[in-house]
């Protein structure tokens, strides 16, 4: 492979290298979290995880293991940069979205510190591109402090069921409501556009209900314009699981299997719109 | 009023109300003591269409519990543009909806949407609704001297040669014949674009009928609608009209619904004079539409002149003698005038030229 024809120096000045053979599996990921140009890479010897931020309300993290790198090389605990995203994607989908089985774009991307840019080398069919994309000063993600003991409502869907009514929801409306009880409606998505109210009800004896765990009543509501990223995520994965804390925080953690079937994880958090009475 | 449809029932609610779409922004829901009938009616209203379905196609069906005390069932208005999109016809949605229940809320001006769906998850929709009084086109098929009926396959397989771009098309029919030909209003566009015509035998259709030979041209696209839905249920279906200028009608019949799309057409152009514009085109005829208010009836008599020179039409209020206006002077080279009423009170057969 034309990549491993770089010298034993090169290699030796990078601290963090990581490559894929199949370059889909970090591209197709982070298009589900490319809704802002800018996103702050923070590796670990866990692997990559990539954040995007909007106005400070909204937060989404991918998180890419180690094990599923063909090679994942860390010489620092932790490695931090922000690039543009779409730059990034534009570079790693340089050889076009090849269709063709068995055809795929193989990746090495390697950062040398603070200060320099992120090299790509990819090659599909014999021919080698390498793309420098300068870094920036990497800021602090934003701590949503949510953490599991603040949870006070959970569920676990698979996503089939979620798709429906997000391809569905109705774009004149402002918000959408999350509705989540242990009793009747048990999880709701609400709509209130311009021609009336929609709800979306999935009962906790569901099929498509794989957990269900609401301790109160919660109805909070998001600005929809925030929550409409996310279903690309919603569209990648298999599973998803709603989470809504004290504050009327919403977690939405996406279970995606990449195409060699390997899992990876993509979350959303995000800040409620406005306090809501409960009922 | 409350009504239930079960499964396979939603996706036929839901097809007949797409080719409502094909024909007017606004859908009318107007639960009947007989069935539910849903209605459009064209901006230029110039096309008229109506769904009938009967109890038999309901699980349930209740008009109004006032109904039988004599009080009216509420009539609904709803955005074509709000109603359209619930019953997108993804094929995920045919497989997972198991109930669909509409109910109107009379004291919210709601109507309600509620899908059950596969899984146990529900869709609920509350729409807005205008309360408005029903349009529909009175209009006398007993009296129309050419009938056709022919199976929807065979109505698909002749429309598809005409491009979707199509608006308007010619039926001629004869004791020989049928022709369906594309229209253009002016001559240049004849030579420029592409024109189709087709001709069939009489052994074609199912019922063939002649009273009349004629020429009526129509709107393609808004029957369009009509067609596809009968063509999903391998309905046949049938049409009655007279000569150029009386409207055209075409019904689908089933157990359960009827369907029925009244078109106007255009004044014959070879009877007009050339110094005066057409007053007859598609989109200023206007059909025999009865308007019932609980202050004043209004009586919209539509006058087609058989000489085909002119329409005019006079609106006259139930209390007045006198018509209130009179649209369209007649045209001062007509020779002979003789009048055709469109209304149930006075049907007088047309005269025979």
């Amino acid at each position: 492979m034309p990549l491993s024809t770089q010298s034993q120096a090169d290699i030796d000045q990078y601290i963090l290298i990581a490559s894929l053979d199949n370059a889909r599996n970090l591209s197709n990921i982070l298009k589900a979290i490319s809704f802002r140009d800018h996103a702050i890479f923070n590796a670990t010897q866990n692997g990559l995880k990539v954040t995007v931020e909007d106005s400070k309300c909204l937060q989404a993290n991918a998180f890419i293991q180690a094990d599923i790198f063909q090679e994942y090389i860390i010489k620092e605990d932790a490695v931090g940069f922000q690039v543009n995203l779409t730059v990034l994607l534009d570079c790693l989908t340089i050889f076009g979205g090849s269709t063709v089985p068995g055809v795929c774009t193989a990746l090495r991307m390697c950062y040398n510190g603070y200060g320099y840019p992120l090299t790509l080398f990819l090659e599909e069919g014999g021919v080698v591109t390498v793309c420098k994309i300068n870094t920036q000063e990497s800021e602090e993600p934003i701590d949503f402090d949510f953490c599991s003991t603040n949870v006070t409502n959970k569920v676990i869907l698979q996503s089939d069921s979620l798709k429906e009514a997000f391809s569905e929801l109705d774009m004149t409306s402002e918000v959408l409501q999350i509705t989540m009880s242990p009793s009747h409606p048990y999880f709701r998505l609400s709509t209130f556009g311009n021609s009336g109210n929609a709800h979306y009800d999935y009962p906790k004896d569901s099929d498509m209900m794989e957990l269900f765990q609401c301790t109160k009543i919660q109805t909070n509501r998001y600005k929809m314009s925030l929550l409409k990223p996310s279903t690309k995520a919603l569209a990648l994965s298999c599973k998803v699981s709603v989470r809504t804390d004290s504050r009327g925080f919403l977690s939405l953690q996406y279970l995606v299997r990449n195409d060699d079937g390997q899992i990876c994880f993509v979350e959303y958090y995000c800040c409620p719109d406005e306090e809501v009475e409960e009922e | 009023m409350k009504c239930v449809i079960e499964g396979n029932g939603v996706k036929v609610f839901g097809k007949a109300v797409h080719a409502l779409s094909r024909i007017g922004d606004e859908i009318w829901l107007d639960p009947l003591e007989k069935g539910l009938a849903v209605r459009t009616v064209s901006s230029s209203q110039s096309a008229c269409a109506c769904f009938s379905f009967t109890p038999l196609f309901f699980q349930q069906y209740i008009p109004d519990p006032d109904i039988q005390k004599g009080c009216e069932a509420v009539k609904c208005k709803l955005n074509m543009k709000c109603v359209l999109p619930l019953f997108r016809c993804a094929s995920w949605r045919e497989r997972s909806v198991d109930r669909c229940e509409i109910t109107i809320n009379i004291p919210n001006s709601r109507v309600i949407f509620q899908f059950h769906c596969r899984h146990g998850t529900t869709k609920i929709y509350n729409l807005g609704y205008q309360e408005c009084e029903a349009l529909h086109a009175v209009f006398p098929a007993h009296l129309c001297p050419n009938v056709l009926m022919a199976q929807s396959k065979l109505l698909g397989d002749i429309v598809v040669h005409f491009p979707v771009s199509q608006e308007e098309v010619t039926l001629c029919i004869s004791s020989f014949k049928v022709t369906l030909k594309s229209f253009c209003e002016e001559e240049n566009n004849c030579i420029k674009g592409m024109n189709t015509e087709l001709m069939l035998h009489p052994d074609e259709f199912d019922c063939f009928q002649v009273g009349e030979d004629s020429a009526v041209t129509f709107c393609l696209k808004e029957l369009r609608g009509l067609l596809s839905f009968a063509e999903s249920y391998g309905l046949p279906v049938s049409s009655q009209f007279g000569v150029a200028g009386q409207p055209v009608s075409f019904t689908v019949k089933d157990m359960t619904l009827e369907a029925h799309v009244v078109l106007s057409t255009l004044t014959d152009p070879n009877l007009e004079s050339p110094s005066q514009p057409a007053p007859g085109g598609v989109d200023e005829q206007i059909l025999a539409l009865v308007k019932h208010n609980s202050t004043l009836a209004v009586r919209i008599k539509v006058v087609f002149d058989l000489s085909l020179q002119t329409s005019s039409f006079e609106v006259r209020s139930s209390k007045a003698e006198e018509p209130k206006e009179q649209m369209w002077a007649p045209s001062p080279c007509q020779k002979q005038k003789t009048q055709t009423a469109l209304t149930p009170a006075s049907r007088k057969q047309p005269p025979v030229q």
